[in-house]
């Protein structure tokens, strides 16, 4: 067993988890909205991505330009059509609502796509690795360039909210969508902005991942519940708590994984628990729960 | 609650009697049905029983009590686990392990939660899922002869039994039916249910006037657990396999269940229970047609929760008394009637 090399790899897949939950963490902080379809979301990208891949024979990595501009559209179109309906309703048809969104997209995309398992190939790229200590400890380009990614992404993702004035929109329309609509802000379009984002992370979070492991139609389930539990770790509210978040579960599953080969979700959720338990406000968590 | 002798509290108003009567008799009908010996029949009131039930305690904690919760399948799961470890494993009667098998499981259902009340709404909904994931992943990996870990276990039957095991569990069923149904109907009539409508209205405003809004939606969290694992017990004496992955799984239990409360009318008792007839008969048909396969049904079905969750919030059942006002089968609300003047105390609209 190689614990180091274990929570080294934990690390970098945290960075993926943080990548899927930005969206969510994105989505709730504006509108309030759980999106019970943000994973099938990264699911139907990473589709998207190889349909796109197997029809021009380009690498994946460029079939982030095509499918970006998607899931952008697909966004605006969703928070349009569904979503702008259910802001502020009652909890309970929100996530009924989001809930058979999740229902039709799996089962869109296991019709479109049966349920073989697919998966983006990045040639010899994925195989290279970078030598940390010895052999002991070994990480992979694949997985260094996916975190890397993630960070990127959160570093943007905080520079826009924090500096630009559409960013301070997001932040008083979460504060408190009243008062900003009186400022003048029209909030439709600060959810459909939040929302087109929320679609594209998470797009790049589904094909990232389907770089690495192979994804099937009934993927969408799971991946929201990593995105889920990397927000609660991390702390409502706090872009950094969600890449920290990440990083807990993803260290916890490989971890789990290294006891006990069919441990590794279950150790994952484990953790997340014992944090709900300990300090429900998550690590980072500056807002109570509500 | 009389002040004057002119001022009365009525409840109950004629349609509703007439309309409880045929049901009653409805039930009649449907014992006479799993008292014969026609097996495809049995079947299907097994079917239909065990989707009314779990319907409508989904419909207690969402409608009820603003507690959604899409990790039921934690309790369809236990239920039916109760019941191999009671019956294969302990050697009770597989008609009495469901009761043992039940309460256990409404034990469990306190620590559970306790970890998912500490979440609010949606972050609510997908806790629950999550702790229902650790229940089926615990027993996945369980590898003793009882549990069987991934490939499950079957229901032993004694050869007594065998021949009249779908009358049985066809009478447990209906009677498990009628008595969930009835307790939520009383229940919600008392001064409980009436608390716990306050809490899930304004919680704020509940508080102030002295309720545990706390105490009040856990107590209805693990009836809701009790009477979903009885009734999931008793349908798997029908089913025999159990099997981690299919007991605890959210596709085939909860959101079908979902689907059912939104189109029959969340937050009434009539609505879980039409919802659940009628997605049954739809189901049925569906089933029996080549054309409709089965992601087409699963996607017309997402499509119908989004469309009623938007624009048809109160369901069937809403548009029904939209159509005729005053008409309802379990009457829950409260009329004052002073001189002949009728005040409906809901009347506002919701």
């Amino acid at each position: 067993m190689n614990w180091i090399n274990a929570i080294v790899q934990g690390i970098l897949v945290g960075g993926l988890y943080a990548m899927y939950a930005t969206g969510l963490s994105v989505s709730f902080g504006v509108m309030r909205l759980v999106n019970l379809a943000h994973g099938d979301l990264a699911v139907g990208a990473a589709f998207l991505a190889s349909t796109f891949c197997l029809s021009t024979g380009l690498s994946p990595f460029f079939s982030v330009f095509i499918i970006l501009p998607i899931a952008a559209l697909f966004g605006i179109g969703l928070q349009l059509v569904v979503f702008n309906r259910v802001v502020g309703a009652d909890p309970a048809f929100q996530i009924v609502a989001t809930f058979g969104l999740s229902i039709t997209l799996q089962n869109v995309l296991l019709q479109r796509y049966a349920a073989t398992p697919r998966a983006l190939n990045i040639g010899d790229f994925g195989n290279r690795s970078l030598k940390i200590i010895g052999d002991d400890v070994v990480v992979g380009w694949f997985p260094l360039t996916r975190f890397i990614v993630a960070i990127v992404m959160l570093v943007a993702l905080s520079l826009f909210v924090g500096r630009t004035r559409l960013g301070r929109a997001f932040r008083a329309t979460s504060d408190d969508p009243d008062t900003a609509k009186l400022m003048g802000i029209n909030i439709r379009s600060v959810y459909v902005v939040a929302f087109a984002i929320a679609v594209t992370t998470v797009a790049v979070a589904g094909i990232f991942n389907g770089m690495q492991t192979q994804f099937s139609a009934g993927d969408g389930p799971a991946l929201l519940i990593y995105a889920f539990e990397a927000v609660i770790i991390g702390g409502l509210g706090s872009l950094w708590g969600t890449l920290c978040g990440g990083i807990v579960l993803g260290v916890a599953q490989t971890i789990g994984a290294e006891m006990d080969p069919g441990w590794k979700q279950l150790v994952g959720h484990l953790v997340f628990l014992v944090i709900l338990l300990v300090r429900p406000t998550g690590i980072f968590g500056r807002e109570e729960l509500k | 609650m009389t002040t004057t002798d002119a001022l009365v509290i009525r409840r109950n108003t004629r349609t509703s009697r007439v309309a409880q009567s045929v049901l009653g008799l409805i039930v009649v009908v449907m014992l006479f049905v799993v008292v014969g010996d026609n097996k495809a029949w049995q079947g299907k009131i097994i079917d239909i029983c065990i989707l009314i039930v779990l319907a409508t305690m989904w419909n207690l904690l969402t409608g009820y009590s603003g507690l959604v919760s899409i990790g039921q399948q934690a309790f369809v799961g236990l239920g039916a686990y109760g019941l191999i470890v009671m019956a294969n494993g302990f050697g009770l009667n597989i008609y009495v392990a469901i009761i043992p098998a039940a309460i256990v499981s409404s034990i469990l259902a306190i620590p559970i939660g306790f970890v998912a009340f500490r979440l609010r709404g949606g972050y609510f909904a997908i806790g629950t899922w999550v702790l229902a994931e650790v229940v089926r992943l615990v027993i996945k990996s369980n590898r003793t002869d009882v549990i069987g870990a991934g490939t499950g276990t079957s229901l032993k039957v004694p050869e007594s039994l065998k021949d009249s095991r779908y009358t049985t569990t066809g009478v447990m069923i209906v009677v498990i039916t009628v008595i969930a149904v009835v307790s939520v109907y009383v229940f919600l009539r008392s001064r409980f249910g009436l608390a716990l409508q306050a809490v899930r209205d304004n919680e704020g405003g509940a508080r102030s006037l002295g309720v545990d809004a706390y105490r009040v939606r856990f107590i209805v969290y693990v009836v809701a657990s009790f009477f979903t694992s009885l009734v999931a017990a008793t349908y798997y004496i029908k089913g025999l396999n159990v099997q981690p992955d299919a007991a605890f799984s959210i596709s085939s239990w909860t959101a079908p269940i979902i689907v059912m409360v939104v189109i029959g009318g969340i937050g009434t008792i009539e609505g879980p229970i039409i919802g659940a007839v009628l997605y049954y008969l739809v189901r049925d048909y569906v089933s029996s047609q080549d054309f409709f396969s089965d992601p087409t049904f699963l996607i017309v079905t997402g499509v119908v929760a989004v469309v009623f969750s938007i624009f048809v919030k109160g369901g069937i059942w809403g548009l029904v008394t939209a159509k005729f006002p005053g008409f309802t089968v379990f009457h829950v609300r409260r009329h004052v009637h002073l001189d002949n003047v009728n005040f409906d105390q809901r009347g506002r609209g919701k």
